[in-house]
């Protein structure tokens, strides 16, 4: 794993420069994923974040139990879970901070961008944590291996543009086409790329939502390829996606929610009203227009809401726009 | 005719011979005017009062400007029937309004002037939060005589450009989106200042308004009757500023109550001297 090997140094080193390592991502990034995995390969302790309840009155009883008697390093792997954007939300995460740069323990965090951002601002964490990492953008090539990867060997994509342009799998030899993803099958990749920011997340559900129907490969057929027919799925071409977009009017309370959810990765509704002073009514509303406009979605007990994977970019480019603080990355 | 030969009090030879001047004609053209300007006063009201709302705002302005366009007819018809037409005559009256005119603008021209120097220097400029002479309010248009500020009341004020020469111009933001932001406490002054100091440095710092990437800052001074804490931030748009003063002063107050913190009582006798403290 390429976390690992970067951290060798670190986990090596007698007495590092830091203790504290900070691993940021940017949402659906699989950052805290990650790093769970990385830690329960090495049986390091993860430790849960607290209740937002805790969060507000302290949260005593959990920084008590971080600590235990061992040496390897503690995981937080959700430091954005560690406070909220409210005047009592902040005392807890400055108590364990203290206890971090105190302890001459290693600790991995992961931490959301847009917390991370913030946390920055209104702690100066930077000259506290400066071992900060992040995972890698994933650019083209790295998404075609990926989704080829990830793909049934049984299928090929083409573009759904009446033509027999292919898309993936790079390593299939077309007979028709050439090896390779060429003209618009390759420009759709380079545009997912783009719009994606080469964020896992959101290239694997862009791709999800770009793909139609399956048939029988009609193209492959007239080749002479050696496994058998195989079922083409195909792809919509990039200029007829129907991605998130802004609605026409974004009011300041719009806004303040998106900002506000992607500050804590998600909220439910009762800690946005609480977090942001509106009301029940003004809080369900606004959820529910944006999640109309495909920019979030809620769990299925519609306890907790986060900014959709699709409209993640449209997000940050809204919110950076009107001079709203963003993700450090 | 030469300028002496006006000095000497030949100025009746401007008018006509009053036995051929006439006067019925004059009366009738000035009886004219005031019956057709009664009669728009009456009129256009009336017809703005009756026909849908949208219509009023161009109906009604017509009113000052019909006004004007038959004053001027009445004088463009009534002068030459007073006024031997001979161009020394024409140039003495011309002269004679010109400094009357003169006179009267002195103070519009003023204005141009100080509306070019405005300009150069910037005392103020579209986006502004200015206050002059009492009114504060966000610069919509800056001009050739006057700027216009819209009022966070949504009064649109209208002031002249020579007020620059001799009144203050205060400029809240000068171009920039962010404008510094106060809300003030005053709170009992049995407490522990340091932690209500920082606890307002933390209801500022969680504002959705605030703009992170300027300072935040607590003045505290101690009164007579209370201690005054002042809270200095900015917001990120500065259209928001009573928003983010209300959300800091909600937000204040209940940190400040959680904490069991009273706020002063003032006697009545005793005045605040708000302005001092700004």
């Amino acid at each position: 794993m390429a976390l690992e090997s970067e951290l060798k140094g670190w986990l090596d080193a007698e007495a590092p420069y830091s203790w504290v390592c900070a691993v940021i991502g940017t949402p659906h990034s699989g950052t805290m994923e990650t790093i769970t995995r990385l830690a329960s390969a090495r049986s390091w302790r993860v430790i849960d974040p607290p209740a937002f309840e805790d969060i507000l009155s302290g949260g005593r009883e959990w920084l008590e139990g971080i600590m235990d008697e061992g040496d390897s390093p503690i995981v937080i792997a959700q430091l954005e879970r560690c406070y909220l954007r409210h005047y009592n939300g902040l005392s807890l995460i400055r108590r364990l901070l203290d206890l971090l740069l105190s302890a001459n323990r290693r600790f991995l965090l992961g931490c959301n961008s847009w917390a991370w951002a913030y946390l920055n601002k209104a702690l100066d964490l930077a000259p506290l944590i400066p071992y900060t990492l992040t995972l890698r953008p994933l650019d083209k090539e790295h998404l075609e291996c990926w989704f080829s990867s990830l793909a049934d060997e049984r299928f090929v994509f083409r573009l759904a543009d009446g033509g027999d342009k292919l898309v993936l799998p790079v390593s299939f030899n077309d007979s028709e086409t050439g090896a390779q993803p060429t003209g618009s099958a390759g420009d759709f990749l380079d545009n997912l790329t783009a719009y994606s920011r080469g964020i896992p997340g959101v290239a694997w559900a862009v791709w999800r939502h770009s793909l139609r129907e399956a048939r029988r490969d009609e193209a492959e057929k007239r080749g002479a390829d050696p496994t058998g027919p195989r079922q083409a799925i195909l792809v919509a071409p990039w200029t007829e996606m129907h991605l998130p977009a802004v609605p026409d009017r974004m009011d300041r309370s719009q806004l303040f929610v998106l900002q506000t959810i992607l500050l804590h990765d998600s909220l439910p509704p009762r800690l946005i009203r609480q977090l942001l002073s509106l009301s029940s009514t003004d809080v369900l509303e606004t959820l529910h227009h944006l999640r109309s406009a495909g920019l979030l979605d809620a769990d299925r007990l519609r306890a907790m809401w986060r900014v959709t994977p699709e409209g993640y970019p449209v997000v940050r480019q809204l919110l950076k726009r009107e001079g709203y603080l963003v993700g450090a990355i | 005719m030469n300028g002496n030969e006006l000095a000497n009090g030949e100025v009746v030879k401007i008018l006509k011979d009053f036995d051929k001047i006439d006067f019925p004609y004059i009366g009738l053209v000035i009886g004219l005017s005031w019956v057709l300007i009664e009669s728009i006063d009456r009129v256009l009201p009336w017809l703005a009062g009756r026909l849908p709302a949208r219509f009023r705002f161009y109906i009604l302005p017509l009113v000052p400007v019909l006004r004007l366009l038959i004053v001027a007819a009445g004088v463009i018809i009534v002068v030459p029937e007073l006024v031997q037409p001979k161009p020394e005559n024409l140039i003495a009256i011309l002269g004679a309004f010109g400094l009357a005119i003169g006179f009267a603008f002195k103070d519009y021209v003023s204005s141009l002037a100080a509306g070019v120097v405005a300009i150069y220097e910037h005392p103020y400029r579209p986006g502004d939060w200015v206050r002059i002479d009492g009114a504060y309010g966000e610069v919509v248009s800056v001009e050739a005589r006057a700027l216009r500020i819209l009022t966070l009341d949504d009064t649109l004020v209208t002031i002249p450009h020579k007020k620059m020469w001799d009144t203050n111009v205060y400029n809240a933001n000068n171009a920039r989106r962010e404008l510094m932001c106060i809300a003030d406490f005053y709170l009992h002054p049995k407490h522990d200042a340091a932690l209500v100091r920082q606890k307002l440095y933390e209801v500022a710092v969680t504002s959705p308004y605030l703009q992170l990437d300027k300072p935040i800052t607590v003045i505290v001074a101690e009164k007579p009757w209370a201690t005054h804490y002042r809270l200095k931030a900015y917001p990120v748009e500065g259209r928001d500023q009573l928003l983010f003063t209300t959300d800091l002063t909600i937000r204040g107050k209940a940190a400040l109550a959680e904490l069991g913190i009273e706020p002063a009582l003032i006697p009545p006798a005793m005045r605040i001297e708000r302005e001092k403290d700004r």
